[in-house]
């Protein structure tokens, strides 16, 4: 059972993976399975989309579009 | 979010992150960790939840849209395969939500692409969602992008970078001093409801308001102040957005409430979006004097928010009133009120009014249309001005159906709201009470005609008049459908004719076969009578006279009726005919109206009544009856018999004139009149209230003109009396001639036996018997003259009391009785 | 079940003009001259069964009886193409023939030996209605037949139907010519007395007014008889027009009679029409209105009865009442204003001593008779002027008795036989007090009038004389 979840988790990640690439995300595996995990405990993708982005280099070939949204409500105290 | 292994998580990811940038340039990575985990954090739990919807395959339709418009239909199938395998995954070990990982990939995606702006905006892909949660404290964003590219504020990656550093410094910062720049975002926290690190929402004083420990200049302090008020009037409306939010789908709301939530809700989305730019300016630094930052004119400072936030403060307000207003408002009222406030010279709010009415007003509009069109009421929350109240079939057109006056907005007219009403209740009424589908032809051509169709959301705010056209050609041509199926269909005027010619007693020879053979029947007790025999006798009657040509269909609603009756009542105070008018007929011919009926029949059959009795009196008198009668040809008693029999036959002759000429008047001033007017009505009436209208008015001159108005009370017991006295002097009259008959009887006997019987008999017989007719003449003399006074008094006191009428026209009836100014002068000689 | 009427025409001058009026009906009611209904009388809303009856093979027949001394004028109506209209069985022609000879007694007379079979013919008739209002006698009162039989029968119906009507149509003599019937003064005084006594109601057709009528308001040099008896037959169709088409009054004859007739021996009413032609002929052609029509009607030049009255006499005369008939497309709002123009212009005089107006009845017209005048009128009327036309007899009757002429030919007949003439002195005194009593209603006191000039015990002297015979 150990195996077969490993086994699913491990494939599911590929998926996830090629899905992230075709997207452009710039989402290395690692990272990916750590937003996968924080996904499914229920975090909010709009917060993680804002995490990554905030803290991640940007990328190097065009800038990128305010998205001003994700910044609407940065502060809470 | 707090649980031990999600912050784990968090940390390990922003480690993650942070390892795989690019050298900082405050140098170590690990350096950052806890400013970096700490806003992550913050980050994080400024959003609980998201706000889309979760709606996977909306998600990852909207991705593959996106892929493909952008020309990467190759990528779009790859990643339409993938995630049809990845959702084909179960169990442990695979993506449990899915659409958050979409949701997240499109987020990343949507960041890194440089896309083309009007693209993403609805590439949200998905619906916004709706704060449905209990405590919705936070506002709630849409993923928003910049519209029509006028607040689009575009910055150099360099730019953000830093930004993100002054954060950092901002949030390390100590408390001592108040830069302007964090005033400003305290501001802008404020105006999004959320306390700001100075700016806190005080409960006490309902505002919002800087500590005032805070060493600031006045100025800047009521410059704070004022801005601030946006603050407050957005948590006025956002409170009462998530407070009628939360109450739908109970009733309270309603769709006209859901409607202007939704369109409140939308005018924020466009606040928030200015706010999110305002923000992301402050983020510029506020060039000090002498400084050069090298970023010019792109800054945010108080004074500027001032003139950024001018036209939002005005909607907000605006907003905020209406919210006020509307706060325990629903439906046609809210729309009404809403309404009110349109009325205003500045073209910004008219604009902003106009935008916000629409939306609020479709509901009420497709409610009209599909009431006028349809008939149908689709008011689940009773919001539409016309109520409907389940009533009889009967009474459907009268009551069924009303107008609440509360809920009728403003711009709509009261004429027009009534023609709403019956537009659709005349479509009803067809409906339940006609069985009639025709109306459907009438409305889809009236719609046509008008150039809308049935189809709904046709009409908004501010086409009245194409509403008003719509209703009217609706109305025009259903009432017309209407009138044409209540005139053909169920033939009307022939019912109103049949009872014109039965209740109201217009085929005289029916009426005086009726009379003829009823009446022996009805001066019996009437507890007596049977009224099934009366109903035998009334199928006689229409038999032995021209009603049997009548239609059968007419005939047989026409019945006898046996009104309460108490003790002591005769026959003739019970007896009535009523004509049953059934559906849908009897919505003209209501319960009430048929009382009256009964009331003027009552009445008529009473006259007739009494003129049969007078004309009873007159055929035993007769010419050649009374001519003959020995009395009148000599005798001992004649003088007295002829001076006797004159003063009855002049009596009668007044009497007789009294009830023809008041029967001439109710003939002639009265129901034909009456008629000829109702006639005329009738045939002008556009629709089912016209005619309702012509009838009753009919009715009520009947009513007036024969004194059976409230009115004429006083006049009307006169009248009673006056019958009365012709009835008494026709049961007098009876046994006077009874009495006579009986005497010339045995004179004859005596004359024709005189020479049989011997003796004393005959001598002193026929001196008894002349001596009996003299005694006989006397009293009925006797009886003559109370009779005639009191009928001269009765009569007196009518003839003094009819000018005193209100109606007009019983001055015909004091002219035809007085026509030869008889009574005139009659009373002046007095 | 209506209120029947039997039609009895008596004499030549009777069934003349009854068969006019049956004609007239016939045409009114759309029934053929055979008694069939036309195809397009469907919707009349008219009475045909007070005055006809439908046979079992649905044939309208009249409620008449046709009776004469003298074949001629019946089997002319027999040879005629109505002569299937009526019942055979109800004509009766004396089986010898010879007519009356003008002379009253001898159709009194010969009615006395008739009167089982004649009495047979209306028990049959009255049988077979329902509820029997009554009958109407068309005679003239001239000449033997008509005013001899017709006395008989009057008397008659008066004994055995005394709870009927007995209405008659009257055909006074032409007084203006010399008659060829030169004891008319005899006959029409004796048909007087019977009209009076006898009879409910007489409708006088005054053969000098209809002469009148037909030479200066229809312009025929010599008019025939059949143009005046449809002058005759016009007005009686018009007078039964509320009877044939009900309506909410004046449905039946007594109602009709009983306000006309009040006091009970002023029972003579007089007619006028308008507008007046012959053989529906139109020579009158103009919109007329319900003023028009009652102002006319009120017109000398109108009625059928002539008034021998000076000026100062016919001033003094008065309506005792008065109904117009008024058959057509009338606006009933239009009635009160015409009585109210008639008021203002004092067109009408009536009695003093009591209530009186003019009475309008409304009718509605035969759908199946076309005429040019939208809209016709008949008056009756109760006119104390009749009593001149009564004078007139009078005057005639005591000329000729004066010569004692022709006398002879009456006391051949048992009622004058032994030379007892006490039957004319009787009649001329009863038709005295007739004259007396019209005149008495033309003052206010009429109540008053005849109780004043006798002592009660005189008379009471008087009569037990008489009786104690």
């Amino acid at each position: 059972m150990e195996t077969e979840a490993a086994r699913n988790a491990k494939e599911s990640l590929e998926l996830a993976f090629q899905m992230s690439n075709i997207l452009e995300t710039g989402l290395d595996r690692h990272t990916l399975s750590l937003l996968i995990a924080l996904c499914d405990r229920g975090l909010n993708p709009e917060a993680l989309a804002a995490v990554v982005r905030e803290l991640s280099p940007p990328p190097s070939k065009e800038p990128i579009s305010y998205s001003s949204s994700s910044r609407a409500c940065l502060y809470q105290p | 979010m707090d649980d031990p292994k999600t912050l784990d998580l968090v940390k390990e990811l922003v480690l993650r992150l942070l390892s795989t940038r690019s050298p900082s340039p405050s140098g170590d990575p690990s350096g950052d960790l806890p400013h970096a985990l700490r806003y992550a954090h913050r980050l994080l739990s400024s959003r609980m939840s998201p706000s889309l919807a979760p709606d996977e395959p909306a998600m990852a339709e909207s991705i593959k849209r996106q892929l493909a418009v952008s020309g990467r239909s190759a990528d779009a199938l790859a990643f339409a395969d993938l995630h049809s395998k990845l959702a084909a995954r179960s169990g442990p070990g695979s993506v449990r939500n899915r659409w958050a990982l979409l949701y997240l990939f499109k987020s990343l995606s949507d960041d890194r692409r440089r896309a083309d702006p009007i693209l993403r905006a609805p590439a949200v892909g998905g619906l916004p969602a709706l704060p449905l949660d209990p405590h919705p404290a936070r506002p709630t964003k849409k993923a928003l992008a910049s519209s029509g590219g006028v607040l689009l504020v575009s910055k150099d990656p360099e730019n953000i970078r830093e930004i993100a550093l002054r954060e950092y410094a901002d949030l390390v910062m100590e408390e001592t001093e108040v830069s302007e720049s964090a005033l400003v975002r305290d501001v802008l926290y404020a105006c999004q409801g959320i306390d700001g690190r100075y700016v806190r929402f005080d409960k006490a004083s309902d505002s919002y308001d800087l500590p005032e420990s805070l060493k600031l200049p006045r100025s800047t302090r009521t410059m704070v102040r004022r801005l601030c008020e946006l603050g407050w009037l957005f948590r006025k409306v956002r409170r009462y957005i998530t407070e009628s939010m939360s109450q739908f789908p109970a009733e309270e709301v309603g769709t006209v409430g859901q409607a202007f939530c939704s369109a409140l809700q939308d005018e924020l989305s466009d606040y928030y979006k200015l706010l999110a730019v305002l923000e992301s300016q402050s983020l510029n630094p506020i060039p000090t004097a002498g400084s050069d930052s090298g970023v010019p004119g792109n800054y945010l400072s108080l004074r500027r928010l001032v003139v950024w936030l001018a036209e939002p403060m005005v909607r907000m307000r605006l907003m905020a009133v209406l919210v006020d207003m509307c706060r325990n408002l629903r439906g046609g009222a809210m729309a009404g009120a809403i309404h009110g406030q349109a009325q205003h010279g500045d073209p910004l709010v008219q604009e902003f009014m106009g935008r916000l009415l629409r939306r609020v007003c479709s509901p009420l509009f497709e409610m009209v249309q599909s009431w006028v069109l349809e008939g149908e009421l689709e008011d689940v929350f009773a919001e539409f001005f016309i109520l409907s109240q389940p009533v009889k079939a009967e009474s459907l057109w009268q009551e069924g159906y009303r107008i609440q006056s509360v809920m009728l907005p403003s711009f709509i007219s009261p004429t027009l709201a009534q023609r709403i009403l019956r537009t659709g209740k005349s479509i009803n009424f067809l409906r339940v009470c006609c069985e009639d589908n025709g109306w459907a032809d009438a409305s889809a051509k009236a719609a046509a005609h008008v150039g809308t169709t049935t189809r709904r959301d046709g009409l908004g705010y501010g086409e009245t008049d194409a509403l008003e056209a719509l209703v009217v050609e609706a109305a025009k041509r259903i009432d017309q459908h209407l009138m044409d199926v209540i005139h053909h269909r169920y033939r009307f005027k022939d019912h109103c004719l049949a009872i014109k010619r039965y209740l109201l007693l217009g085929q005289g020879d029916f009426v005086q076969y009726l009379m003829d053979i009823v009446g022996p029947e009805l001066s019996e007790p009437a507890n007596t009578i049977s009224s099934f025999q009366l109903a035998g006798l009334l199928e006689t009657a229409i038999r032995a006279s021209n009603a049997q040509y009548d239609d059968r269909d007419i005939l047989d609603r026409l019945k006898v009726k046996m009104m309460e009756h108490g003790d002591g009542d005769r026959g003739w105070d019970v007896f009535s005919l009523e004509y049953d008018a059934r559906v849908p007929l009897d919505t003209v011919f209501t319960a009430s109206v048929m009382k009256r009926y009964l009331k003027i029949f009552n009445y008529l059959w009473k006259l007739k009544r009494v003129e049969h009795a007078l004309i009873g009196v007159w055929k035993t008198m007769k010419p050649n009856c009374i001519i003959s009668c020995s009395f009148a040809k000599e005798g001992p008693v004649k003088m007295q018999f002829v001076s006797v029999l004159r003063r009855c036959q002049v009596l009668w002759s007044e009497m007789n004139h009294f009830v023809t000429n008041f029967q001439y008047y109710i003939m002639f001033e009265v129901l034909e009149v009456s008629w000829a007017r109702f006639s005329e009505e009738m045939d002008a009436a556009k629709d089912l209230d016209d005619l309702l209208a012509a009838h009753d008015k009919y009715l009520n001159s009947i009513m007036e003109k024969s004194l059976l108005g409230e009115r004429s009370r006083d006049i009307i017991k006169t009248l009673f009396t006056l019958f009365d006295l012709i009835l008494r002097f026709r049961s007098h009259h009876d046994r006077w001639f009874e009495r006579i008959n009986e005497l010339q009887l045995r004179g004859r006997g005596k004359s024709r036996s005189k020479s049989k019987e011997p003796g004393s008999w005959v001598d002193g017989g026929r001196k008894a018997m002349i001596q009996l007719a003299r005694e006989f003449f006397r009293i009925m003399d006797e009886d003559l003259d109370t009779i005639a006074k009191e009928y001269s008094a009765s009569l007196d006191a009518f003839i003094s009391q009819l000018p005193m009428q209100q109606h007009v026209d019983l001055k015909f009836l004091l002219f035809r009785l007085d026509f030869t100014e008889y009574y005139s002068h009659l009373s002046s000689s007095k | 079940m209506p209120r029947e009427i039997i039609t009895i025409q008596v004499g030549q001058c009777g069934n003349q003009i009854g068969m006019e009026f049956w004609k007239q009906l016939c045409l009114e009611h759309g029934i053929g001259k055979d008694g069939l209904l036309e195809d397009f009388a469907t919707q009349g809303g008219d009475r045909k069964d007070v005055f006809f009856y439908q046979a079992d093979d649905q044939h309208y027949i009249p409620r008449a009886l046709l009776m004469d001394l003298e074949p001629r004028v019946i089997n002319g109506i027999q040879n005629s193409e109505y002569r299937n209209l009526y019942n055979h069985e109800n004509i009766f022609v004396s089986e010898h023939g010879g007519g009356a000879g003008n002379n009253w007694a001898s159709g009194y007379h010969q009615g006395e030996q008739v009167v089982d079979d004649i009495m047979d013919m209306i028990d049959r008739e009255a049988d077979g209605s329902d509820s029997l209002e009554g009958f109407v006698l068309c005679h003239s009162i001239a000449g033997g037949t008509g005013s001899g039989m017709g006395s008989y029968l009057l008397e008659t119906l008066n004994e055995r139907y005394s709870k009927k009507l007995v209405q008659t149509y009257s055909v006074f003599p032409n007084q203006m010519e010399t008659s060829d019937v030169v004891v008319q003064p005899y006959n029409s005084l004796l048909t007087l007395k019977r009209l009076t006594l006898n009879a409910d109601c007489v409708v006088v057709l005054d053969n000098t007014a209809l002469n009148r009528i037909a030479v200066e308001r229809l312009h025929l040099a010599n008019p025939t008889f059949a143009q005046t008896n449809s002058l005759v037959s016009t007005v009686m169709s018009a007078s039964t027009t509320t009877l044939r088409y009900p309506g909410y009054m004046n449905n039946d004859l007594v109602g009709l009679l009983a306000s006309l007739i009040p006091t009970p021996r002023c029972h003579f009413l007089m007619t006028g029409y308008t507008p007046l032609t012959v053989e529906r002929q139109v020579n009158m052609i103009r919109k007329t209105t319900v003023l028009d029509v009652m102002r006319r009607l009120l017109q000398t030049k109108n009625i059928m009865v002539s008034s021998y009255a000076r000026t100062k006499e016919a001033s003094q005369a008065k309506y005792i009442s008065i109904l117009n008939i008024i058959q057509g497309d009338v606006d009933p709002t239009q009635v009160h204003e015409s009585l109210q123009r008639i008021r203002e212009r004092k067109l009408v005089n009536f009695i003093e001593w009591g209530p009186a107006s003019i009475q309008v009845a409304l009718s509605r017209k035969s759908p199946y008779v076309q005429t040019t005048h939208r809209v016709s009128g008949l008056m009756l009327a109760n006119h104390t002027s009749i009593r001149h036309l009564f004078s007139k007899c009078l005057g005639q009757y005591e000329k000729l008795r004066k010569k004692q002429a022709f006398l002879d030919n009456y006391r051949k007949f048992p009622m004058f036989a032994d030379n007892d003439l006490s039957e004319f002195d009787e009649s001329r005194e009863l038709i005295e007090s007739l004259v007396d009593e019209y005149k008495a209603c033309e003052s206010p006191d009429y109540i008053k009038w005849g109780m004043e000039d006798q002592g009660d015990a005189s008379v009471a002297a008087a009569l037990d004389s008489k009786l104690v015979v």
